[in-house]
């Protein structure tokens, strides 16, 4: 058997937007599947005729969070509701996520609803590039909005710099952790020259991927950008553009917008 | 359907066997096995320890192995002699896919030198925070195993290979993905955890030397030690049980706060029933509150009915709760910084409760897990001889 370690290639790449793609049409939890996202707070009433979310076919069901814990209560009684797993109530999904008192709860219909297949720049090599990590000392903790558009903790672990249109630009590189495991995700969150013309307005996320060689270098490659979910449902909130993380130059890479979401995102910095 | 039987009877025998597989990660491979008997039913093997794939289909060239525990699938085509497709499992920010492939046969077996034998105090480093972590090696006779303890517990048997002063000891069990990558470097030892696909972080190691490197996992957790510890729940069939149930009335109580999701809990319950045969004669009883997945009584009774039969666990099981560690703890007020399944908590005869052991280590761990035998059980007799 050969060896051989993660490609980072052109084939790599069209892989994983094949499997996105797959995951947007089909997955329970694609973003076209959302009806509704809406934070719970001293409690939301949901079913037929819920104030907060109205849903035809579902008794009217109270979302309630005490202690911690959120309970679905209808007609007197009451269920527990866990987080961060998708729960079947009548014909539709919940799925509560985020930290206590700040509980997020996303309402799915049964299956993707109108999936727009994503569409993307072609694969560009110049858009690739081998970056190190400038480190902070600061690793400030903040509260900002995933591509979900769901709060989480970011760690500020420092800034990358690559060399786009005959400027030099430094990114801000954030760390998203993965609760209860050893997984965090390295982000950058940036706009460029296609924001408004082909690529959403608000700005397109990417990755920093660790280097095949495990000598500390990242592969930056802007041909896996991809949009926050806002882009897919306005049920989403867009995440405030992260400040500094501006390119002026064009980055004719990674996913375009097709359309749709939410159409007048806030852009200020964060 | 009658197709697709079809179709898997006659790729029934090219994958039968044991195959040597990988994931892919960023910066490195990954190493497992998967093995696969006539009747198609195969599990996922880590060295000596195996867990159950929940099903294998086939259909045409395509092989789909179901890890039902994570709701996880491996994806693979089947050529003359190998697979080559995808592990992947779903979240709600999109799909998490890792590159698999894998061959006819056994991966190599190489013992490690003594050097690396035994127990290191680790520190590992993320951004500017450092945290503390145990290694542990040993050889046995599918190579070189190890453990990885942080203060919650382990991670379960990982299992690798070594070249030189160079080693890799990996996990994968359907959810976690975790790569340990090291060599030694004079005295000390130097390498890279890869948690899933992408994620490195780095660390450092030196010998142990016997003074505790992590917190121990008594303090972990603090509890209200002054008043009786109160708690009610129902049993499995939904009759409600108290801390003011007589059968506890001047007893001992050993309380298991598990879940039937939870490798580690799997791994602590043969420990526990040992426990309750050695000292229910002398008044000793066991009780665990199980923290379940769904909320839906039904299945998650269904799924602690399960446990009690697999472990044969003679004493009560109670469903508690949901196995979110907020909610667990919102259940549980007398407990503070609740943080690790299994919590295992032992009360004296006046219902307070005298020590909280947060996590469980487990047989990967060897030495650890024999002295964490002797406490718990120097922890019951301690408590049987209070007046």
């Amino acid at each position: 058997m050969a060896g051989g370690t993660q490609a980072q290639t052109e084939p790599a790449v069209s892989r994983e937007r094949a499997e996105f793609q797959d995951w947007l049409a089909h997955s329970p939890t694609s973003p076209f599947a959302v009806l509704a996202m809406q934070p719970i707070g001293p409690g939301i009433s949901i079913g037929d005729g819920g104030r907060d979310v109205p849903l035809t076919g579902l008794p009217l069901q109270r979302v309630v969070e005490r202690g911690n814990a959120l309970t679905l209560e209808a007609n007197g009684a009451s269920r527990p509701l866990p987080k961060n797993r998708l729960i079947a109530v009548g014909p539709y999904h919940l799925f509560a996520s985020g930290p206590a008192g700040h509980t997020i709860l996303l309402i799915y219909a049964a299956a993707p609803k109108s999936p727009h297949p994503s569409t993307y720049f072609p694969y560009d090599p110049k858009f690739v590039f081998r970056v190190h990590l400038l480190s902070t000392d600061s690793n400030r903790v903040q509260r900002v909005l995933g591509p979900d558009g769901i709060e989480v903790d970011a760690t500020e672990v420092g800034t990358v710099s690559v060399l786009i249109g005959g400027v030099e630009s430094r990114l801000r590189v954030l760390r998203i952790g993965a609760a209860g495991t050893e997984e965090s995700e390295l982000e950058i969150y940036f706009r460029d020259g296609t924001n408004d013309k082909d690529t959403y307005p608000a700005g397109r996320f990417v990755n920093l991927l660790p280097g095949a060689s495990g000598g500390g270098g990242y592969l930056l490659d802007f041909n896996r950008s991809r949009n926050p979910f806002c882009a897919y449902s306005s049920a989403f909130p867009c995440p405030a553009p992260w400040r500094g993380n501006s390119v002026r130059a064009p980055i004719r890479a990674g996913e375009k917008y097709a359309g749709g979401g939410g159409s007048s995102p806030p852009v200020r910095p964060s | 359907m009658i197709a697709l039987l079809l179709a898997a009877s006659a790729v029934a025998v090219p994958l039968q066997g044991e195959w040597r597989a990988a994931l892919d990660l960023a910066g490195g491979t990954l190493k497992f096995s998967v093995e696969v008997d006539g009747a198609n039913r195969g599990k996922i093997c880590i060295g000596s320890s195996c867990q159950e794939i929940t099903s294998i289909t086939v259909q045409g060239d395509t092989a789909r192995f179901y890890i039902g525990d994570y709701d996880a699938t491996i994806t693979a085509r089947i050529h003359a002699d190998s697979l080559t497709g995808v592990y992947r499992n779903v979240g709600n920010r999109g799909p998490r896919t890792i590159p698999f492939r894998a061959a006819k046969g056994r991966w190599p077996s190489t013992p490690a030198s003594p050097e690396l034998i035994g127990r290191w105090d680790a520190t590992f480093y993320q951004d500017t925070r450092t945290s503390p972590r145990v290694l542990e090696f040993h050889n046995t006779p599918r190579g070189l195993e190890g453990a990885f303890i942080a203060n919650s517990g382990d991670y379960g048997v990982f299992w690798g290979t070594t070249i030189a002063d160079s080693f890799e000891i990996a996990h994968f069990d359907g959810a976690f993905v975790y790569l340990i990558a090291g060599r030694l470097d004079g005295d000390t030892l130097r390498g890279t955890l890869h948690a899933g696909l992408r994620t490195q972080t780095r660390w450092t190691a030196v010998r142990s030397t016997g003074r505790p490197h992590l917190t121990p996992p008594t303090e972990l957790t603090h509890a209200d030690t002054v008043h009786p510890f109160r708690w009610s729940f129902p049993d499995l069939t939904g009759r409600m049980v108290s801390n003011d149930d007589p059968r506890f009335a001047g007893k001992v109580l050993v309380i298991d706060i598990f879940g039937s999701w939870c490798p580690t809990c799997h791994e602590a319950a043969p420990m526990l029933v040992g426990l309750y045969r050695r000292f229910h004669a002398r008044g000793v009883e066991i009780v665990g509150f199980a923290y379940e997945v769904t909320g839906d009584s039904g299945i998650d009774n269904r799924q602690i009915r399960r446990f009690r039969e697999k472990f044969h666990v003679p004493y009560l099981l109670l469903r508690a709760g949901l196995n979110d560690v907020e909610a667990t703890a919102a259940t549980l007020p007398q407990l503070s910084g609740f943080t690790a399944y299994p919590t295992t908590l032992f009360i004296g005869k006046d219902g307070r409760i005298r020590r909280v052991h947060a996590g469980f280590v487990g047989a990967a761990t060897g030495a650890l897990q024999t002295a964490q035998v002797v406490e718990f059980r120097t922890a019951v007799e301690r408590l049987l001889a209070e007046p």
